[in-house]
Parts: C-alpha cells; structure tokens; sequence
C-alpha cells in the first residue's frame, strides 16, 4: 500500500501517513460514488424495458414515466436496487467483522454456519407451511430463518464457552453446524413435495424480488443501528489484528470484543438472509477487497468494505437481469459469477507484488 | 526496604490452562524499578507463562502488587497504562503497517493527543523509522520483532515485560535494543525479560531469576547464578562458565556434551 520510497525521516514518515490516509478517504469516497450510480442505475434493466434514462429522470425527479412504468419502477424495481446495496452492505460489514475476530481470512456468515442454519429455517417453514391468518406466508419464513440463523450463533457462541474454546475451534463449530444444517436441509428437500422443493431451491439460491417497501424499512434499520457500534469499536478491532495476546495487554477484554462483533455480525447475516435468501461470496470477499484498497485500520477497512459488499450486489443484480434477456438469474449465482473474476484478480495482481 | 515497596512483588502465583494446572504456588524474589531482571531456564519450564501472568495477559491467582498497588483488583485499561508487554508470537497476515500499529498500541490504551507524531517518534528511537510505512506482512522476522518492541515501549510503562525480544535480530541490532531497554530500565521502569542466551543475560541483566519446571530455582546476580553447577541441574548441560571482563562464555564440557547429544 506504500507505492513510495521508505521515509528517510520523522518528518517525511508523518508526510507520508497522512498521504496514505487522504488517499484511502479518497478511495471509500469513490467506491461510496460508485455504490450510488450503481444504485441508480440499477432500476432500469428489466422485462418491462424502462429506458435507462428515463428511469433515472423519475428517480431524479426530472422526468415522469407513463403511469404503468411508474409504478413498476417506483413499487418493483427500486425496492430491489435498494435492497441490494443494503444486503450487500450488511454482508460485507458482516464479513469484515467475522474475519478479524476470528483471526481467519476465510470467516464469513457461512464459515460459522449461520447461512446454512437460516437456510434450514426457511425450508421448514416452506415444508410445514406456516402459516397464520394475520401474517403472511413469506414473512413466516423470514422470521424462521432469521430464528435458526440467530439459534445457530447462540449455540455456537455456547459450545465455546462450555469448552473455553479459542477462534479456530469456534469456526470449527461453526464448520460443523454449517454441515449439519445443510445435510437436514438436504433431508428436508428430498422429502418435500414438488412445489415446496421449487420454493426452498429458488429460496437458497437468493432473490432480491422478495423486496418490497415493507421489509426495506427493517434491513434499513438493522444496519443503521448495527453499523456505528461497528465503527465505534473500529479502534478495538484493529488491535486485534496484532494478535490476541497483545490486544489484551492494552487491556482490551477480547473475549466481549469477540462476542459483541459476533453478535453484530450474525444480526446483519440473519436479516440479509431472511429476507433475500443466501447470497454466498460477498462476505468472503468485500473485506479482501476492501483490505487490498485501504489496508486494515479498520476506521477505513469497516467502511470500505461494507461499501464494497454494496457495489458486488448491486453490479450482479443487474448483471443477472442482463446475461439472458428476459429472464431474472438468482442473485447468488450472480455475485459468485459477478465477484469471482474480480477477486482472482486482484489476488494475483497481489501476489506480482509482493 | 524502600526499593521492595516500589517493586514488583509476586507470591503465590498459579496458572491453569482450563484443568491443567502449569505453574502452581509460585514465588519469586522482588523485581525492582531501574533494574532488568532476566527471566531463564530450559524449554518448557514456564518462562511465558509466568511472564504472560505477570503482564495479566493471562489470569492467575496469588498475588501480584506493584508499589503497593494490587494488579489483580486493578481496572483493565489502568493496568496497562502500567504495563508494556511484547509477546513471543508476533502477528501474521496483517496488512497493519509499522506506524500503524504503534498508533494502535498508543489509542488502544486510551492515549489520544498527538498519536502520529508519538508512534513515530518510537519508531526513531528504535531506527525503524523507514519502516513506517510497510505492512508488517512484507517484513522480515526481525524487522516485526523490532516493531512489536516499539508497540510494547510506546507508552513508557512502568514495567516492561519482554519474551525473547532478540530471538530474530542480527548482532548490532541485538545489543541495540538491549541497551534501549536498560536505558528504559534506567528511567525507573521494572524491565522482565525472557532469554535464552545465557551470555546476553549475563552482559545486560542487572538479576537473574532461574526457573525449573516452573519452580523458582535460583537467583541474584548473574554472575552468581550462572554456574556450573546450575547448567548441570536446570539444563542438565555440562560446561564450564568462564568471564572476560563484563562478557561471560559457556564452554561445553565436549565429552559429556558428545555423550547427550549420542546417547549410545
């Protein structure tokens, strides 16, 4: 992340620091930029053919579309963009939180199995169809994915504690929750009928369409309300990054530190999952890409990689209504195919380098 | 009796890792203020673990007062505006550049003013400052310990605890940070420091304090601990222990050396 010659002396090393920071604000601004034209151009592409600059004139307020396409936009398609950047954010704040606490580049929502369990949620509420004459079915869903995901955390966070167990042996309960959920998932699917298994295959593999302006408002709040504790603990979480011992001698109780971002983590996880199904990939590599951008204090790489979580989604939402004309991928195979690429990319373009 | 009651005293001290119990009924002599203390004994005697306890980066029991003071009743965050430690384990996979993590060191502990110009100025005193800017992933061994020294003496505490801080330096590097650290130790902190080379311990150290199996075996001076007769019974080495002026050498006793080293 240098790019320059080595500092000679104080003088030019504080130049150098205070350079490196301007231009890592420089970068979150850009990729905040990007977030929004995305976002804003996320809209248009679709079935029903709104014209791109005609959309964004509505969404602007410039222009107005024909009635139909009004409310196609406005009741359909911008709830969707939105979701997207708020899913995306969430997992990848998500991701970041869970790779630095449990020391691991590879931790994500399905490293600790809470994907796998919400999955397992939604499939038996699907299986059993419940529901209730005052709440509709797809919520039912929801609030039993977000039930397992958040069941499964605890129980993790349980054996932990029970076995005074460190970080690898936590994402290895969470490894082995993440199996068994997803083997009763597989039981659950073979013994489903026809329909339910359609409805729990389309529900793994992701959809934004399940957007509308009633869930937004709660994905919206949850991550409002998680994300300054986040950036309040910034300082925290990245003396953890020196190692845990050392964390501790500046007298940092590393165990609530680990727990709290845990808990935070899974809230974020557990409503992108209950309400838009799985999408794996983004909280395993926004924060990569985020480190590679700004590096790892995490007053930068929170933002950064919560704002790269938002751009992956929304450029593979729209990727996936663009690939084959007419027809509306799901957005997990989307962001899987969409970041992919990218990621070997900058992995390789990482390893030239050093 | 002036100079007790402003040390570091430790009586009693135990530690467990969950049910195993590794250091058990522990007491060591008084660890003054403007001395460096040299922490030694064999593989797996408990040099770590006794300094990780002393530093309360593990929890123990027995007692721990540092001039007057009860470590173990003390605030987390007062207790290390207190205490520098530097682990054996230094960080992998971190893009944290050198000043960085300095800063860190300093914020973490509750400092706020002047964070950049302060961490720069330790990685001056160490002559690390062309590092600043590297993230400790691109550093060689040495280059990181050197770092994770200047995170640990960044905000002056007034005990130093340092677990082989030269396993990975070369030698000018080597007799710099031990001068730095006496330097430290001079200024009236309480410096603890594990070595392995007995004849640093003896060039640098003001007291020794010899462990076994994580019992207290022997201490004072070094050059009245390191003896012969504590090589044979700690590390079960024959040698002879010779001085030129400050310096000490061990010179292995080759028969019997030969004899351990090809058990027939």
């Amino acid at each position: 992340m240098t790019g320059a010659a080595a500092p000679a002396d104080g003088g030019q090393a504080l130049a150098a620091y205070a350079r490196l920071r301007r231009r890592r604000l420089l970068l979150i601004l850009l990729r905040a930029a990007a977030v929004a034209c995305v976002c804003l151009r996320a809209p248009g592409p679709g079935p029903a053919g709104l014209p791109p600059l005609d959309a964004l004139g509505s969404l602007t307020g410039l222009s107005t579309l024909p009635p139909a396409q009004e409310v196609i936009l406005w009741q359909l398609r911008l709830p969707v963009a939105l979701m997207a950047v708020l899913v995306g954010a969430s997992l990848g704040l998500a991701g970041a939180e869970m790779q630095t606490v449990l020391a691991n580049p590879l931790a994500e929502p399905f490293t600790l199995g809470v994907s796998n369990a919400a999955a397992l949620g939604a499939a038996l509420a699907i299986v059993a169809g419940l529901g209730a004459s005052w709440l509709p079915a797809n919520w039912i869903v929801a609030g039993n994915a977000f039930l397992f995901a958040v069941g499964s955390l605890l129980l993790i966070q349980l054996l932990a504690r029970v076995s005074d167990a460190g970080t690898e042996t936590l994402v290895l309960f969470g490894i082995a929750l993440g199996f068994t959920a997803s083997a009763v998932l597989w039981l659950v699917q073979y013994m489903a009928s026809q329909d339910a298994l359609q409805q729990i295959v389309f529900w793994s593999m992701g959809s934004l369409a399940r957007a509308d302006w009633t869930v937004l408002p709660i994905a919206a709040a949850v991550l409002c309300a998680v994300a300054p504790f986040s950036f309040a603990a910034a300082w925290k979480l990245t003396a953890l990054r020196l190692g845990e011992e050392r964390a501790t001698s500046f007298g940092l109780d590393t165990r609530r530190l680990r727990l709290l971002a845990l808990l935070r983590a899974s809230l974020l996880a557990a409503i992108s999952v209950a309400f838009v199904g799985v999408i794996g990939f983004v909280g395993l590599v926004a924060p990569h890409v985020a480190r590679m951008l700004v590096g790892e204090d995490h007053r930068f790489f929170l933002p950064a990689s919560l704002l790269t979580g938002a751009l992956i989604v929304s450029a593979a939402s729209i990727a996936t209504k663009l690939v084959v004309p007419g027809l509306m991928i799901p957005i997990g195979i989307g962001t899987a195919l969409v970041g992919l690429p990218g990621f070997v990319w900058l992995i390789l373009r990482r390893h030239r380098r050093t | 009796m002036e100079k007790v009651q402003d040390a570091l005293a430790v009586s009693r001290l135990g530690v467990a890792y969950g049910r195993r119990r590794v250091v058990h009924d522990l007491s060591l002599p008084p660890i003054a203020r403007g001395e460096v203390t040299a922490l030694i004994g064999p593989n797996g005697a408990g040099k770590s673990t006794v300094l990780k306890a002393l530093a309360r980066v593990i929890a123990s029991e027995g007692e721990l007062r540092f001039g007057g003071t009860d470590l173990r009743q003390l605030a987390p965050r007062r207790r290390a505006a207190l205490i520098g430690f530097m682990p054996q384990a230094l960080p992998q996979g971190t893009e944290l550049t050198a000043l960085e993590s300095v800063v860190i060191a300093l914020r973490a502990g509750g400092d706020a003013d002047g964070l950049d110009r302060r961490a720069v100025a330790v990685l001056e005193r160490l002559g690390i400052v062309d590092l600043a800017l590297t993230p400790l992933d691109r550093m060689s061994g040495g280059e990181r310990q050197l770092v994770s020294l200047a995170q640990a003496i960044a905000r002056d505490p007034a005990m130093l605890f340092l677990d082989e801080p030269t396993s990975a330096l070369d030698l000018a590097h080597v007799h710099r940070v031990m001068g730095l650290v006496r330097a430290i130790a001079r200024k009236g902190a309480a410096v603890v420091i594990v070595l392995h080379d007995l004849a640093l311990a003896s060039q640098w150290a003001d007291r020794t304090i010899v462990l076994k199996s994580a019992r207290l075996h022997s201490h004072g001076a070094p050059r009245e601990v390191i003896t012969p007769r504590m090589l044979a019974e700690v590390y079960g080495f024959a040698a002879r222990v010779e001085h030129v002026g400050d310096n000490l050498f061990i010179v292995p006793d080759h028969a019997a050396a030969g004899a351990a080293r090809f058990p027939s």
